[in-house]
């Protein structure tokens, strides 16, 4: 695989591919501190409200980290943070790349109680772990290394949803962990969705190839979704909760990532 | 001579709304002089700790001495988690307001990092707070 760093020419169409990807991160990664933040109305206690205001400010970290990659391409970066700061509940798509999921209108509805807050970054979040953590090791080196420091936050975030979890259901009790289990899947739903839809068959992605072929996604939707169930079950489980049998992905709730949904 | 023009500061509304939500447990902003007692601060916190009944959480002058000393040291976490807190505000007031550069992302992720940390602190301190509570007469 051939790589890139900082100041190396890069040819148009991977240039093009590159510059896609990353602003869908950052945009994606502030617009979804914006709706973590938005969240704060459900926290219960006061070390939710504090451990969830810590998930807010990492997020936004991670855009301005991407952000800050994406000025050295010539981006204008300012103009895509002061558009989501000034239009939090409906950006402006000319201007910035937020994926669906992260969209207030598509965000609110699953949520009205803090374990939704706490199943989020328990059963959707492994879905963001497994997606970004292939760009570790993609070919743009400077993207590769941002991304590691965000892997490791967002396993932060997996514990969090963990220990939220837990606590709620050693507050709730029996009828908590009943609650929560019932809403389970509206969020499963949506982590299956969130890595795209199978790399083969008459539902493939028509970008995935390109993307692949420069090794700017590094993993097949097929081994990303191997990963993801892996881990969700395993957090499932550390909560005593069952994982869903016959979820079906909602890839609406992604769109946006690819270069062919974004023009 | 041209007179001097003054950007008006972009706001962020969401991020204030965001201290809202803390303010019912007492977060303070940097810059505000602290009046609140550990009795008043004890009050607005001890849902932390209420697994039944927020009722049945002794008030602060109830409390005994070596958990009046660890809910001490859990209310000052907290308070210095809000002093940080408030500084990552104004790291992102000044990315909004002069620009995105690395030195302003770098200097944010510093105070961020120590605000996580507290938080971090702050969280132990709340389960040293729980255990001695359960293991109270008064719990």
């Amino acid at each position: 695989m051939k790589t890139y760093d900082k100041g190396d020419v890069l040819p148009d169409d991977y240039r093009t591919a590159l510059i896609n990807l990353m602003c869908f991160q950052a945009d994606s990664e502030y617009a979804g501190g914006q709706r973590v933040a938005e969240n704060m109305q459900y926290a219960p206690r006061p070390e939710e409200a504090y451990r969830l205001s810590k998930k807010v400010m990492e997020e936004f970290g991670h855009a301005y980290y991407v952000w800050n990659l994406l000025a050295d391409l010539g981006i204008d970066v300012d103009a895509r943070l002061q558009e989501l700061v000034m239009h939090p509940d409906n950006p402006d798509k000319a201007k910035v790349n937020v994926i669906n999921g992260f969209r207030k209108q598509n965000w609110a509805p699953l949520f009205d109680h803090w374990h939704d807050v706490a199943l989020f970054s328990t059963v959707v979040t492994p879905a963001a772990v497994a997606f970004l953590g292939q760009y570790r090791e993609c070919s743009y080196l400077p993207w590769a290394k941002v991304n590691t420091r965000i892997h490791k936050e967002e396993m932060g975030h997996l514990a969090f949803g963990v220990w939220a979890s837990k606590r709620s259901m050693e507050f709730g009790g029996e009828a908590a962990r009943e609650d929560m289990q019932g809403r389970v899947a509206k969020f499963m739903r949506v982590g299956l969705g969130f890595y795209g839809r199978p790399s083969t068959g008459d539902k493939k992605s028509e970008m995935f190839d390109i993307y692949y072929e420069y090794g700017i996604k590094v993993k097949k939707p097929e081994e990303l979704q191997a990963e993801y169930l892996e881990l969700l079950e395993d957090r499932l489980g550390q909560v005593g909760l069952e994982m869903p049998q016959g979820i079906e992905p909602d890839y609406d709730m992604r769109v946006g990532y690819e270069l062919d949904a974004a023009e | 001579m041209r007179p001097v023009v003054t950007q008006e500061k972009i706001k962020n509304p969401l991020l204030e709304s965001n201290l809202d939500r803390l303010a019912r447990y007492g977060f303070r902003q940097a810059n505000v002089a602290e009046t609140d007692t550990a009795a008043t601060d004890w009050a607005r916190l001890k849902g932390d700790f209420a697994r039944a009944d927020e009722a049945a959480v002794p008030e602060f002058d109830q409390l005994p001495p070596a958990v009046q000393e660890a809910a001490l040291h859990y209310i000052a976490l907290k308070r210095e988690a809000d002093t940080l807190l408030s500084t990552c505000e104004t790291a992102h007031g000044e990315i909004l307001n002069q620009g995105l550069s690395v030195p302003r992302v770098e200097d944010y992720a510093v105070v961020r990092d120590a605000y996580e940390d507290k938080v971090e602190e702050f969280g132990a301190a709340r389960a040293a707070v729980a255990g001695l509570l359960d293991q109270s007469p008064a719990a």
